[in-house]
């Protein structure tokens, strides 16, 4: 059916509207996630305050309230830490572990980040797979003091890392073993360890926790 | 283009997951862009906008029925943030009205109709949808002005070329936007 002459200039008021024709710039799309992220950094830092004071503070202020808080815990929740990271389910072998590429997974707070959470992606690639993790509000750890991520086996006994970080808000890892025979993420609060620790062990203090797959039941 | 929004679409999105977020600004970004355009006829405003219109579509993420249509309710966001845009600078202070440049947000009264702005949604989807070349054949003959000639040599291709191109994208347009057009309306 062709066009008739009203209908030709209809459309052609029609699509003289410079609206039509124009786009956003490219760094609106950031923008938005940025905006985004920093409402939920708001939103999650609100939530995660002391449960026992109902008092709005700054936020840097209850963040200075989470560390010492973390502090003052760090002895006692360290050890819990450590016990947890030797019980961590045990199987007889980890190659049962699905296997579980470009999936995603759920990242919780230990009890060094009471009422923390976020999400995990995985993402094999040829150099290796890439780990996404996203858990707002975190306070930043900078100076000698930093977030390290790592991949266990589900027995526990073989840890590789994937990447130290300021921030957890958008951490991006790489790993170079396969997620099925690494299927535990944990993140750990780590600090520069100079001579005595050369080789820069983990401090087993972890905050954030996730099952890529899920381990074996025991 | 359109995404399916399903449950966990719905769900990542109100998470604010990257990915998700990505993936419907990337599929309704200039339809948005272009609503805002309409009404505030300046970039950076519709920018801002656009902005505003997926974080407060983000905001209310849960009050969005997994299954259906975004495009409704995502133009519906952006008409009100930017008229509330519009509002907001028409409450600028202009010093006096002979200074104010034509395009000044204060001189604006009238934003345009939510059926006028769905139509624009609307139109902004079927130029969206078309191949590209015929795409860049039309913005040359709509929004630049160019001859067919014009834009054969512009664009480095015979005569003829052009005016196929042309043909197909019109009938296209024509086809797609045709319940646009009723009787009597001189929209």
């Amino acid at each position: 059916m062709s066009m008739d002459d009203d209908e030709q200039r209809d459309l052609a008021l029609l699509l003289a509207d410079p609206s039509l024709w124009l786009e956003p710039g490219p760094a609106v799309e950031a923008d938005v996630l940025d905006a985004i992220l920093a409402e939920r950094r708001a939103s999650t830092a609100a939530a995660a305050g002391p449960a026992t004071s109902a008092v709005v503070v700054p936020i840097d202020a209850r963040r200075r309230a989470w560390t010492t808080q973390l502090v003052a815990g760090l002895i006692g929740a360290a050890a819990a830490a450590l016990i947890a990271v030797v019980v961590v389910r045990t199987s007889d072998d980890g190659a049962q572990s699905s296997s579980a590429p470009n999936s995603s997974f759920q990242l919780v707070g230990t009890d060094l980040a009471p009422g923390f959470e976020g999400t995990g992606e995985v993402q094999v690639q040829p150099s290796g797979t890439l780990i996404r993790m996203a858990v707002v509000g975190l306070p930043r750890r900078e100076d000698d003091n930093f977030y390290e991520a790592w991949l266990k086996s589900c027995d526990g006994t073989r840890l590789v890392p994937i990447g130290t970080f300021h921030e957890m808000d958008r951490a991006t890892g790489w790993a170079g073993v396969p997620v099925q025979d690494f299927p535990v993420l944990t993140v750990t609060q780590e600090q520069v360890a100079g001579p005595q620790d050369i080789q820069q062990g983990s401090s087993g203090l972890v905050v954030i926790t996730g099952e890529i797959s899920p381990c074996p039941a025991t | 283009m359109s995404v399916i929004v399903d449950a966990a679409m719905v769900e990542a999105f109100r998470r604010g997951d990257d990915d998700a977020v990505r993936q419907l600004y990337r599929a309704y970004a200039r339809l948005v862009f272009s609503v805002a355009h309409r009404v505030l006829g300046n970039r950076a405003q519709a920018e801002d906008a656009t902005q505003q219109t997926f974080l407060q579509a983000w905001r209310n993420a849960s009050s969005f029925e997994a299954g259906r249509d975004p495009a409704p309710w995502l133009a519906t966001i952006a008409r009100r943030t930017a008229i509330d845009i519009q509002r907001s600078e028409a409450r600028r202070p202009v010093s006096a009205l002979d200074d104010a440049p034509a395009d000044d947000p204060g001189l604006v009264t009238d934003p345009p109709s939510a059926e006028q702005l769905w139509d624009t949604w609307q139109v902004r989807s079927a130029i969206d949808a078309l191949d590209d070349r015929e795409r860049e054949v039309v913005r040359l003959q709509h929004l630049e002005g160019f001859t067919q000639q014009e834009i054969a040599e512009r664009l480095g291709v015979a005569l003829g070329t052009v005016k196929s191109r042309s043909f197909r994208a019109h009938k296209t347009l024509a086809d797609r936007l045709r319940h646009l057009r009723e009787p009597g309306d001189d929209r």
